[in-house]
């Protein structure tokens, strides 16, 4: 086989093969495979084989045949062309050359037995100096390869849909035969000729054959053919694969033979190309199931469920089923239980910490709330002197948060009681992050500090060049944030001396989450960024419309976030491409959480969404009086957020 | 593994707001930074980028980890029946400047060529130099002057992609039908991205043996993949050269990529067929487990697939990463 690596000549690809299968070889002469790179012995027009049959050009060059344009001269009045295919010996050793002179002996008594439209006909057969001949019927048109490739993209679906039928029903005779079954075993666009009046003829079958049930090693055509055929199997199933495999060729212009092969179901057809009806896209991936029983189990089959598709009912009712999916999609969207509302005096931007039944919050009034998770009643407040949208932090008996009025406080969880105070130079709007007994915070005055829990004395702090508005994120020996000045910084926990600091173009608010050995974390450069934790280096970028202010939230292999541009998009973690994204159409600066496989975030609309964390599809929309900026706290089955209508949610997850 | 760290709301400003409140701190809101206000507000404060401790007994200065040992060899060897060699292959090794600890960046590559008329030694060749290029430029530069901010995944996808339009190029002015695998690592600290068409593999080596990391392009390597063909069967399956995705013989192509973290592997091998097509992933890590030299190892290797009869050109990159 030419496709096999030779010395000095091809590793074994064979893309170009294509190419000149296209247009060289429209009478399908080539055994898949064979190398065209042989010159042929090519006869001169005029020659006459058998007083009767003139030549009058080449229409094409395969590996062990050629095929030429002639004449019937017995027939004296009309002109009665033909195609004369001569086979030709190019392999040295004699057993081959016997094998090749077989197959070809019995492509002609194969094609002399069959009767049917879409088959070539077959005028005569015979030897001539040493040469076989077989005379067969002319077929005038255009082999669907060139069809596709003078398209320029993909073929519209009705036309397509016809030669479905017409494929099918070619396949049905040849599997239909007695005493077996015959398998075409080659179907590929190049292999199928549409003539003038959309008629389709199936050409080439130098390697068809009745079905003997035991292992061949003809593998027919890379792309299209079915996994068994590579384990030397073909059973009139294996046809339906190859078709299905051509049809998805013919609709998205996508060439299997340039594709990772056996992919169908991860190229499907409506993503390639939307405009495929739904019912139609689905016969033709049955037909591509990987497992053979699972695929239609006859050509009849198939095409009686072609039939029952919207293009080729003659009834059409397309446009009423449009009709009904967006009906599904616009209205009586779920929405989930309110369990209880606590209102403050002013907008709650800080986000919810829940711990030993209680939910603690920062509100915009000054003070730091404590309500009873279960039941949504006040415990406590304490009062800062200034507003609070930073987000409280527990850790063993008291809960920290940061203040616009520059302090860092301290509380006793039980009953409100000042533990300590931090004070830095400008307002705190970073939130707390706490490892063992040291507290990570960043603050306005461009400073990020690590404090002692227990008397809230400074350990160390690090000088940035900007506000730091970010948070921390602690993992191993370092503590990751992000900063206004556009760095996203790797410190020291131990004495915060910098490890490595990465530059993103813009002001850097979100906070970072690690996974995988990555620093994940968002830039008002509209870029969400992954860096490696060992020394920064972007390991991938992810574009988005607007800033990325949200904080992004690993789970499983993906990472979540919201965007600016109104998307929450799910990214994989692994090389930053995306899975799926929904639109809220309203700005997203709350950070997603994730449990038990649903995504919950808030939106500037005002309301708090819950999406299918694997598919993105919505499953509840809550909506509150007032854009929704603080991030989801979940425990026990209760999704607790703020509101800037002044109100912090409790709702059913 | 994966430390799932729950990130807060770090935004409690609808981001407008966040734009005014970078102006109010009008001094330093343009960039590039005005170097003298930040010198005078550094000298009035302190300097910037420094840590105060808090204690007045001074903490030791952090002890970076020592300098990895890293040592690679590359070798590529024509066969006992091929008459070209159309294997190119490529190594380079720097350290690159950071805060703390300078990093350590290597870059291998091996590329096995394919298409008559020397096509195949050409599009090798082209492949490695259009590779090594664009990361030179586009990291290594960078990274020596303390900057690398390009996608390192989007890099080495892309720098593939351009050689891939490089040899298409060139073989569409001159009818050639060249084309190449091309398998490049690209080994930044203690990670490896890899990038890669065709069917010259990268492994890891460590204590428990042999992995492949990448995959053939081609149907059989596929069906290995899906658990339909067994490796072994595959060795002398018809097609297993056959490959459905190279550089240089279509306009555009899809490239593979491999983010790997090297853990506690101890080495990298890069082999074009001709070494893994003779050598079996068990010999091959008898060989690179029982030779501690780098240099004498790959010319074992090399040595092995001469002693299977050598049908193919043999190519590897070993290195040794501890």
């Amino acid at each position: 086989m030419a496709l096999i690596k030779k010395p000095g000549t091809t590793k074994g690809i064979s893309t170009n093969a294509s190419q000149s299968d296209a247009g060289a070889d429209p009478q399908g002469t080539a055994a898949p495979g064979a190398g065209a790179r042989v010159v042929a012995p090519v006869m001169q027009p005029g020659v006459i084989l058998q007083g009767r049959y003139v030549i009058e050009g080449t229409l094409g060059i395969g590996g062990m045949s050629v095929v030429y344009r002639g004449r019937d001269l017995r027939f004296k009045d009309v002109v009665r062309p033909c195609a004369i295919k001569e086979m030709y010996q190019s392999a040295p050793d004699s057993n081959t050359r016997l094998l090749n002179l077989k197959n070809f002996e019995r492509e002609a008594g194969l094609l002399a037995t069959l009767q049917h439209p879409a088959i070539p006909k077959v005028f005569d057969f015979f030897e001539e100096n040493g040469r076989v001949y077989l005379i067969l019927e002319l077929i005038h048109g255009k082999d669907l390869e060139t069809v596709l490739s003078e398209a320029g993209g993909p073929l519209p679906e009705d036309r397509v849909a016809r030669w479905a039928v017409q494929l099918c029903e070619v396949l049905a005779y040849l599997h239909r035969q007695k005493p077996e079954p015959i398998v075409f075993r080659d179907m590929k666009p190049s292999n199928v000729m549409v003539t003038s009046d959309d008629r389709i003829v199936l050409i080439d079958f130098g390697i068809a054959r009745s079905l003997v049930r035991t292992r061949g090693t003809v593998i027919g055509t890379e792309g299209y053919s079915p996994p068994e055929q590579y384990k030397g199997i073909a059973e009139p199933q294996s046809d339906l694969y190859a078709l299905g495999a051509t049809l998805h060729h013919l609709l998205t212009a996508s060439d299997p033979r340039t594709e990772t092969p056996f992919t169908f179901h991860e190229r499907p057809l409506r993503q390639l190309n939307p405009q495929i009806s739904p019912e139609f896209a689905a016969v033709i991936e049955k037909a591509l199931s990987y497992d053979m029983k699972n695929r239609w189990a006859s050509a009849e089959e198939m095409r009686l469920a072609l039939l029952q598709t919207p293009t080729l009912r003659t009834h059409s009712s397309g446009v009423a089923t449009a009709g009904k999916v967006a009906a599904l999609r616009f209205s009586n969207v779920p929405t989930t239980e309110l369990i209880w509302r606590f209102v403050c005096e002013d907008e709650v931007r800080s986000s919810p910490c829940v711990s030993n039944g209680m939910v603690f919050v920062g509100c915009y009034d000054t003070n730091l709330y404590a309500v009873d998770a279960g039941r949504g009643e006040f415990r406590w407040k304490y009062a800062t002197e200034g507003g609070i949208s930073s987000s409280p932090a527990v850790w063993n008996d008291i809960v920290v948060v940061g203040s616009e009025d520059g302090a860092v406080y301290a509380c006793d969880i039980r009953r409100g009681v000042l533990r300590w105070t931090f004070r830095t130079g400008k307002p705190v709007r970073s939130s707390p992050r706490v490892l063992d007994r040291v507290i990570f915070i960043g603050s306005d005055d461009q400073h990020f500090y690590a404090i002692d829990g227990l008397r809230g004395a400074q350990i160390w702090k690090y000088r940035t060049w900007m506000p730091i508005r970010s948070s921390g994120c602690i993992a191993g020996e370092s503590v990751y944030f992000g900063g206004g000045d556009g760095f996203v910084y790797a410190l020291s926990i131990k004495n915060g001396g910098v490890r490595w600091k990465q530059r993103t173009q813009q002001a850097v608010i979100s906070s970072p989450a690690f996974a995988e050995n990555m620093v994940i974390v968002g830039s008002m450069d509209n870029t969400l960024y992954a860096l490696d934790s060992e020394g920064g280096w972007p390991v991938w970028k992810f574009r988005t419309n607007h800033y990325v202010n949200s904080s992004p939230c690993v789970f499983g292999t993906r990472v979540f976030v919201g965007g600016v541009d109104g998307n929450l998009y799910a990214v994989e973690l692994k090389n930053g491409k995306l899975a799926w994204k929904y639109d809220t159409g309203s700005q997203i600066t709350s950070s997603p959480r994730v449990d038990q496989g649903r995504v919950y975030f808030g939106a500037a609309d005002g309301c708090v969404y819950c999406l299918d964390a694997a598919h993105g599809t919505l499953i509840w929309r809550y909506e509150t009086q007032g854009p929704v900026v603080s991030s989801p706290a979940i425990s026990e089955g209760v999704v607790y957020i703020g509101s800037l209508d002044h109100a912090l949610y409790a709702l059913r997850a | 593994m994966s430390t799932h760290t729950s990130p807060e709301q770090p935004d409690n400003l609808p981001p407008d707001q966040s734009a005014a409140w970078r102006s109010d701190d009008s001094s330093d809101s343009t960039r590039p930074l005005d170097t003298r206000a930040v010198m005078a507000q550094a000298n009035q404060d302190q300097r910037p980028g420094a840590t105060e401790p808090l204690d007045d007994n001074t903490l030791p200065r952090e002890t970076p980890p020592p300098p990895p040992a890293i040592v690679a060899a590359a070798m590529r060897h024509i066969g006992q029946i091929r008459e070209t060699n159309q294997d190119s292959i490529y190594t380079l090794i720097s350290s690159i400047p950071r805060e703390t600890g300078d990093a350590i960046l290597g870059l291998f590559i091996v590329a096995d060529g394919m298409g008559g008329h020397e096509g195949g030694e050409i599009a090798s060749r082209m492949a490695v130099s259009a590779v090594a290029r664009r990361i030179i430029a586009d990291l290594l530069v960078p990274a020596v002057e303390g900057a690398i901010n390009v996608s390192l995944q989007a890099l080495m996808v892309e720098a593939v992609q351009e050689a891939n339009r490089t040899i298409w190029n060139q073989a569409q002015l001159t009818g050639s039908d060249m084309g190449t695998t091309c398998t490049a690592a690209l080994l930044l600290g203690h990670s490896l991205y890899i990038s890669h068409v065709g069917d010259t593999r990268a492994y890891l080596i460590d204590t428990h043996g042999i992995h492949q990391l990448t995959s053939d392009h081609s149907a059989v390597g596929r069906l290995i993949d899906m658990g339909q063909l067994d490796p072994s069967e595959a060795r002398d399956h018809p097609l297993r050269s056959h490959l459905y995705r190279t550089v240089g013989q279509h306009p555009e192509i899809a490239v593979d990529l491999v983010f790997q973290p090297i853990g506690d592997a101890t080495h990298l091998l890069l082999a074009s067929d001709g070494l893994w097509g003779c050598v079996d992933d068990a010999a091959m890590l008898r060989i690179i487990q029982t030779i501690d030299s780098p240099q004498r190892a790959v010319r074992a290797l090399v040595d092995a697939a001469n002693r299977a009869g050598g049908p193919d050109n043999i190519s590897a990159v070993l290195v040794r990463l501890v």
